[in-house]
């Protein structure tokens, strides 16, 4: 731990705290409208290919769900950063107290800086809430008392830290640990802004060809029917100990819906994108997958409903499991469908976007 | 999903507020301050349950005489022992001794201040049982 306090001395960078639905997502945000080019939370999940789907062949991956609705924790930031060019500043630590000064000396010069901190250690957070989670991104944008001023985008509200507990959350063990990970923008290049209408098309080709068209069924479209297959074993699997399939069954729910995604995954964010997208090519094929994205939200959202009445109930059955079983059977073939779709729609108006409405960031 | 429709009955939050998207009055979509959704609820307490459930199978070996107090306060904060030997800066073979009963009840003074430092708990505590099993719900 950092023998070194915060002090008593006060620091803070002009900033405004704005609510997110995602970390990673919102702090990319947060961080670049900082710097100078405005940049909406949808439009740096969407130029980040920030949307996904994994399912991996076992039930828990060192205790964590084997399930995630989105990219490797990490990869928002590095590729909104490389598509819009972009230069950042990224930083590991060997010691908690070389990071802790290292804060401090940034946070003095009035530079915003994000974090990766383990959520269990985030006191302000709610209690059930803080699990060994690792790659929970936060903004640190000053001191006083003693405390760090924390911008965590989850939250409708600024929060404060103490720097024990901060040390502790960006130097927790285990999956993804942080190794204290410290990161910022340092300048928006001049090009930058005109890079925007690529950016985008680099982020919509990314997700729609992953999504659509991964080899591999562990990712995409197609591991959202492996987990069907697996979901509709749980029951027999566990015929002894119903608790069992139904943890796991709660384990998707949860990594849809309580890791702060902005519902049913990132859905919803990601047809927001599109809407954007939409309205910034000029091109109404974009707002018609949105309204299809949102649809497809929508059952994301009824498949957690229908698995929270089994939760509620305590049994798990074949019979009681299918229907849960078939929504997500339903979603992998409207979600390839959009997403084959998408990438073909990107790949083919590449050329036609028009100049003018490149170059002017939107609802900011 | 539209704004008006946004769940605002979870009962996880402590009252605080996190951001979901949907759709306005005029069809475009906006961040909204939500207070949770009493399904996303359900899942939590499932995940709480089964966190509850091995808190009380370690507590159960513990009192048996089958593991070490350590065992149990590693269970009641969800912690690995691989996690706390890098927390301690311990070995993991040292760490694995000491969830023995006999090794721990040995165990010097510094060395168990050192793992009550990784655990943030007095020492005193760590040494014994608390009376019942501590909860996550």
């Amino acid at each position: 731990m950092s023998e070194s306090a915060v002090g008593s001395r006060q620091s803070a960078v002009p900033f405004t705290h704005h609510l997110s639905a995602h970390c990673e997502s919102g702090v990319t945000a947060s961080l670049i409208t900082h710097a100078g080019l405005p940049l909406t939370e949808p439009r740096a999940l969407g130029i980040g290919s920030g949307l996904f789907f994994v399912q991996l062949p076992m039930d828990q991956l060192m205790g964590a769900p084997s399930t995630s609705f989105r990219s490797k924790p990490g990869s928002i930031f590095a590729k909104v950063t490389r598509r819009l060019g972009v230069p950042t500043v990224v930083r590991r630590y060997r010691s908690p107290g070389a990071a802790h000064d290292d804060l401090l000396r940034l946070v003095d010069q009035g530079q915003l800086v994000a974090l990766q901190t383990s959520v269990y250690y985030l006191e302000y957070l709610p209690r059930r809430f803080r699990f060994p989670f690792n790659a929970h991104n936060i903004i640190v944008y000053g001191r006083r008392d003693g405390r760090w001023l924390v911008s965590d985008p989850v939250l409708d509200q600024a929060a404060e830290c103490d720097d024990e507990s901060m040390s502790r959350a960006r130097f927790a063990a285990g999956l993804l640990a942080p190794r204290g990970k410290a990161y910022w923008v340092e300048r928006i290049a001049d090009a930058a802004p005109a890079r925007v209408g690529d950016a985008i098309a680099a982020g919509l080709r990314e997700t729609g060809f992953m999504m659509g068209h991964s080899p591999i069924p562990f990712f995409g479209a197609k591991a959202i029917g492996y987990l069907a297959k697996r979901c509709e074993a749980w029951p027999r699997r566990f015929a002894k100990e119903p608790q069992k399939a139904l943890l796991l069954l709660a384990n998707v729910v949860r990594m849809q819906e309580e890791i702060g995604t902005g519902g049913a995954g990132f859905r919803y964010l990601y047809a927001a994108f599109l809407q954007d997208v939409a309205d910034t090519y000029g091109d109404p094929a974009y707002a018609r997958m949105s309204e299809r994205m949102t649809a497809i939200g929508d059952t994301w959202r009824k498949f957690a409903g229908t698995a929270a009445r089994l939760f509620r109930g305590g049994q798990a059955t074949p019979e009681l499991f299918a229907p849960v079983v078939a929504i997500l059977e339903g979603l992998r073939e409207s979600e390839r469908a959009l997403f084959r779709e998408l990438n073909a729609h990107v790949r083919s108006g590449r050329k036609a976007l028009p100049e003018e409405s490149r170059f002017l960031p939107r609802n900011t | 999903m539209r704004a008006e429709e946004v769940p605002q009955d979870g009962a996880y939050l402590e009252g605080k507020k996190r951001g979901a998207y949907a759709v306005d009055a005029n069809g475009r979509y906006t961040v909204v301050a939500t207070a949770g959704w009493e399904a996303e609820t359900a899942a939590t307490r499932v995940a709480l349950e089964a966190a509850d459930a091995q808190i009380r199978a370690a507590f159960d070996e513990v009192k048996r005489g089958a593991k070490s107090a350590l065992w149990y306060h590693l269970a009641a904060r969800q912690l690995t022992p691989a996690q706390v030997a890098e927390y301690a800066g311990l070995s993991r073979l040292r760490v694995w001794w000491h969830l023995r009963p006999g090794p721990w009840a040995k165990a010097s003074r510094e060395l168990v201040e050192r793992y009550a430092k990784a655990l943030r708990i007095p020492p005193e505590r760590l040494r014994a049982l608390p009376e019942q099993p501590e909860s996550w719900l």
